[in-house]
């Protein structure tokens, strides 16, 4: 089984035109940074409904 | 009661599962997603910073938010000492709350980048200082409104207060370390003619998605806090 760098690795091949470095770290940050944004947003997606709630209290 | 408060919750939650979000706020997700996306797999990275390049994309948009929420900061205060109401001073409040965020997330970030760079995380270079002082000045703002229990003069101390380090800003932010100290380790500003026009456009993309990102947390924090003031006048 491949470890989960790699795997990205052949998921997302390096597109980078300046890059001469293996590019499977960077793909790993970018996939970490996406899901703790996704994280933020559906926190905030259910932030704003419980205030609407309040608000029609 | 028991039944009728959990009974109450899920038909408030089956009503606010039918609430549709604003198209702006919808906006935040491409935005925030494409920018990540293109920052690490369409542009280039910039020669000198390798890897680093990538901090640079929640860096600087942090740093270009927090400002952003100082000055909003002090236009609610004006907006307050001109016509005396609290939800300006509330805005005010917020929008400094988010500025302190940012700017300490800015920090970190900065930090970090500079640990890989420069081989420590804390340099006093003049950037870092001046960001520093700026921390400093609206922690005192927190401070001050602490101090004050009446809510009419802590709004107007604050105001004055608000308008009197929005000032500093531009200096802190801007000026100091970029035009009076000429020699520092931070990097130019990213906005100079040689940067690669796909880091620019990024950079736009992330600034825009960051600045949807403060819009909707302050329309939040300024909601909650307006339904906490109409609970208090109730009661």
């Amino acid at each position: 089984m491949l470890p989960l760098s790699q795997a990205l690795w052949v998921a997302a091949p390096p597109m980078m035109p300046t890059s001469d470095t293996p590019i499977h770290g960077s793909v790993l940050t970018m996939v970490v940074a996406g899901i703790i944004f996704l994280g933020l947003f559906l926190y905030l997606v259910r932030l704003d409904r419980q205030v609407r709630d309040l608000e029609k209290q | 009661m028991g039944v009728s408060v959990s009974r109450g919750a899920v038909a408030a939650k089956a009503q606010a599962r039918g609430v549709r979000l604003s198209w702006w706020k919808l906006l935040l997700l491409p935005l925030m997603l494409g920018s990540i996306a293109a920052g690490f797999l369409w542009a280039p990275r910039v020669g000198g910073l390798g890897d680093e390049t990538y901090v640079m994309y929640f860096h600087v948009p942090m740093a270009w938010v927090g400002g952003l929420a100082y000055l909003v900061s002090a236009f609610y205060a004006i907006k307050y000492l001109a016509r005396r109401r609290l939800a300006d001073d509330t805005l005010s409040a917020a929008s400094a709350e988010l500025g302190l965020l940012f700017t300490f997330l800015a920090t970190v970030t900065g930090a970090l980048w500079a640990r890989s760079k420069w081989g420590a995380y804390w340099n006093w270079d003049p950037k870092q200082t001046s960001i520093f002082l700026l921390m400093l000045t609206y922690g005192a703002y927190f401070m001050l409104r602490s101090a004050v229990p009446d809510p009419d003069r802590r709004a107007t101390l604050s105001a004055v207060y608000a308008l009197l380090a929005a000032v500093a800003v531009p200096f802190l932010m801007l000026i100091i370390p970029r035009f009076v100290v000429v020699s520092a380790l931070h990097p130019s500003p990213v906005v100079d003619r040689e940067v690669n026009r796909k880091i620019g456009m990024v950079l736009m993309g992330s600034n825009l998605a960051f600045t949807v990102l403060y819009v909707w947390m302050l329309q939040l924090r300024a909601r909650l806090q307006s339904v906490a003031i109409r609970k208090e006048s109730v009661l």
